[in-house]
């Protein structure tokens, strides 16, 4: 079987990651990047070895203009891709919407910001990864969502979830990017926020509410939860359920997100990535049938994985979603489930 | 006669507990020293009716005359908006917990009318430091807090015959203002989410402002106190935000912010009152308190 051919539109933070984490794909080929012409992010990715397409057409004095080779426009790169990774920010795949409908046979794999009733389905690896076979618009969701649906499926395929409490205490910005919040400030998001909802797309019968507020930081969300069980639950029957899902490091030593930033740079990830969520294994506790813990998400990273999952769930070219999982792990180097687990990360 | 208040302690509490004190008509600030009770197993020389003692993470008020000691300072009666009609034994203290728990009590104590709570959670993004303080936390970071040991016992002390569990765990940021706290409780039975803000709204220590009217964060709100012209800008009520309020079957969630320098004051000064004069009830104190201090009854336009 061929590999799958894969385009990605937008390199910013999650398209750079994204174009990397194909490129490592052993049944993948990364064809190449499209951005806006007058966007930095061509050289950047000219730089990686990338071939560079551009979404526009490119304007006296544009970066694309500057760039030793560009190799077409958008339609170019379509019609030699089966699959799109749209990391353009919230609200940009819509401008492109009708370019893209019109390739016949295209997939098209849009990130969290987007919503949900602008695609076919939404994604998760663990919970919906045979709904998507045949869709044309996917959608993986959120950050957050990503890790909260990866947290809440651990405990209710061990036990059994009846209700989650999530609160949210999320970066403001990325580390490359302008605040989008006053720097000595909390805003908090009025009413529900859109994780539990986002989560529900994926994990339809969780029962969840999710309240979020925005802090003044960079280096990852932090999200506290209170979970009522099924029944009666030991501490280390949580943190063995916990540390037996992929992607999930349980582990202590660690106090912060800054701890974590620098624990995961000096493990030679490149850009400190965390594709894991990390459980302060510290911050467990269980009360009979309720437990209290606290994760954090590195919100730069941690949808990667899955959407590496989402490419292969799409095409049907892996049906069982474990074997996809174990695959796409192996190949970024993601932190295994840990049967002999000390504690330490 | 007026309360002659002796004050033991130099923290922010301590010098707004002061500037409380003094704002009343029926009290006079008897002394101010650094030293704490805890130093003195005799009588204290101040000329004074109450005592307060000033810490770190609570307030002690003892009635003058009584020798003081530690275990006499463990037989502490948590005083909070919960209170109903203590009089402490004399030689026993009153307790006014932290900021975390005075707020969540105002809370229990708006919603408790309306059904019994059975449960209390809280997720409480704490400042990292204040302005004033050298951080010892990242100036990047989020940090969860584990082990609440004594977070837990406040709670234990103050709910304990209220709310059958009540657990708040914190989480540190690179932050210096206030604390938000992200709050669900578990009602006996449904709620109409009118009934809620309509329940808040009525509690005088309470003020339930709106996002859409301006408060979107917590800089809005700490910059909207400092232009009243209050010292240092403090504010001493709860700032509930009126659209996070929410009722999902019989769970009711919000978000609230507070001033942890500020927000135990007038609960203080009910408790010195309540002492240095047992002839008034409580709800004549915390009226006192309330019109004495200024507290806004509502910030709605």
């Amino acid at each position: 079987m061929s590999n799958v051919l894969v385009g990605v539109l937008g390199y910013g933070v999650i398209g750079r990651r994204l174009a990397d984490a194909v490129a490592l794909q052993p049944d993948m080929q990364l064809v190449g990047i499209a951005g806006r012409p007058n966007s930095f992010s061509l050289r950047d990715a000219q730089w990686q070895g990338y071939d560079v397409y551009v979404a526009d057409t490119p304007q006296t004095g544009d970066v694309a203009m500057r760039l030793a080779t560009v190799s077409g426009d958008l339609s170019s790169l379509l019609s030699r891709i089966d699959v799109l990774l749209d990391c353009t920010p919230s609200g940009v795949p819509q401008h492109h919407r009708k370019l893209l409908d019109s390739v016949e046979h295209l997939v098209t794999i849009v990130q969290g910001g987007e919503q949900d009733v602008d695609c076919e389905a939404s994604f998760h690896s663990m919970t919906s990864f045979d709904q998507v076979v045949g869709k044309r618009r996917i959608r993986v969701i959120s950050c957050s969502s990503t890790g909260t649906t990866r947290f809440l499926y651990a405990l209710d395929r061990a036990f059994g979830v009846e209700q989650a409490f999530v609160t949210l205490a999320r970066r403001a910005a990325d580390p490359g990017k302008p605040s989008k919040v006053p720097i000595n400030s909390l805003v908090p998001t009025m009413g529900p926020s859109h994780h539990s909802r986002d989560v529900n797309t994926v994990f339809p019968d969780l029962q969840l509410v999710s309240v979020s507020v925005d802090c003044p930081t960079t280096f990852g969300h932090v999200i506290r939860f209170q979970v009522d069980l099924q029944r009666d639950v030991g501490r280390d029957q949580i943190i063995e359920a916990l540390q037996a899902l992929p992607r999930v490091v349980v582990g202590r030593g660690i106090r912060s997100t800054a701890d974590l930033a620098e624990y995961y740079t000096d493990q030679g990830r490149r850009r400190g990535d965390r594709p894991e969520i990390y459980v302060f294994e510290d911050s467990i506790e269980s009360e009979k049938s309720t437990l209290l813990a606290a994760i954090s998400v590195h919100m730069e990273s941690i949808t990667i994985p899955e959407t590496i999952d989402c490419i292969r769930a799409a095409l049907n070219r892996i049906a069982d979603p474990w074997e996809s999982i174990a695959l796409t792990d192996r190949s970024l180097g993601i932190f295994q489930p840990d049967a002999s687990y000390t504690g330490s990360v | 006669m007026n309360i002659r208040v002796g004050l033991r302690g130099s923290t922010r509490l301590a010098k707004r507990l002061a500037d409380g004190v003094a704002a009343q008509s029926d009290m006079l600030l008897a002394d101010v020293a650094e030293s704490t009770v805890a130093e003195s197993t005799e009588q204290p020389a101040l000329a004074c009716d109450v005592l307060v003692d000033v810490s770190a993470t609570n307030i002690r008020i003892f009635e003058a005359g009584d020798n003081f000691n530690s275990e006499q300072q463990d037989n502490a009666v948590a005083f909070t908006s919960l209170t109903d009609a203590v009089k402490p034994d004399r030689g026993q203290p009153l307790l006014v917990p932290g900021a975390d728990a005075v707020a969540l009590s105002r809370v229990v104590r708006a919603l408790g009318d309306l059904c019994q709570i059975n449960r209390l959670y809280a997720t409480i993004i704490s400042r990292g430091a204040h302005a004033a303080d050298s951080a010892e936390s990242s100036l990047d970071a989020l940090e969860p807090v584990v082990g609440e040991t004594e977070l837990d016992a406040q709670l234990g002390l103050v709910f304990a015959d209220v709310v059958s569990v009540c657990r708040a765990r914190r989480i540190l940021a690179s932050y210096t203002h206030s604390h938000l706290l992200m709050i669900k409780l578990d009602m006996a039975a449904s709620v109409e989410r009118d009934a809620v803000v309509d329940a808040l709204q009525q509690d005088s220590r309470i003020l339930v402002g709106a996002a859409g009217d301006g408060f979107r964060s917590t800089a809005d709100i700490n910059e909207f106190f400092r232009d009243l012209g209050r010292s240092r800008g403090d504010r001493w009520e709860s700032f509930v935000w009126d659209e996070s309020m929410m009722v999902v079957n019989r769970g009711v969630y919000l978000m609230l912010d507070i001033s942890p320098d500020a927000v135990a004051i007038p609960e203080t000064i009910d408790a010195i009152r309540l002492i240095g004069s047992p002839q008034l009830d409580l709800a004549s104190i915390r009226q006192l308190t309330d019109e004495s201090l200024g507290l806004l009854q509502s910030i709605t336009i």
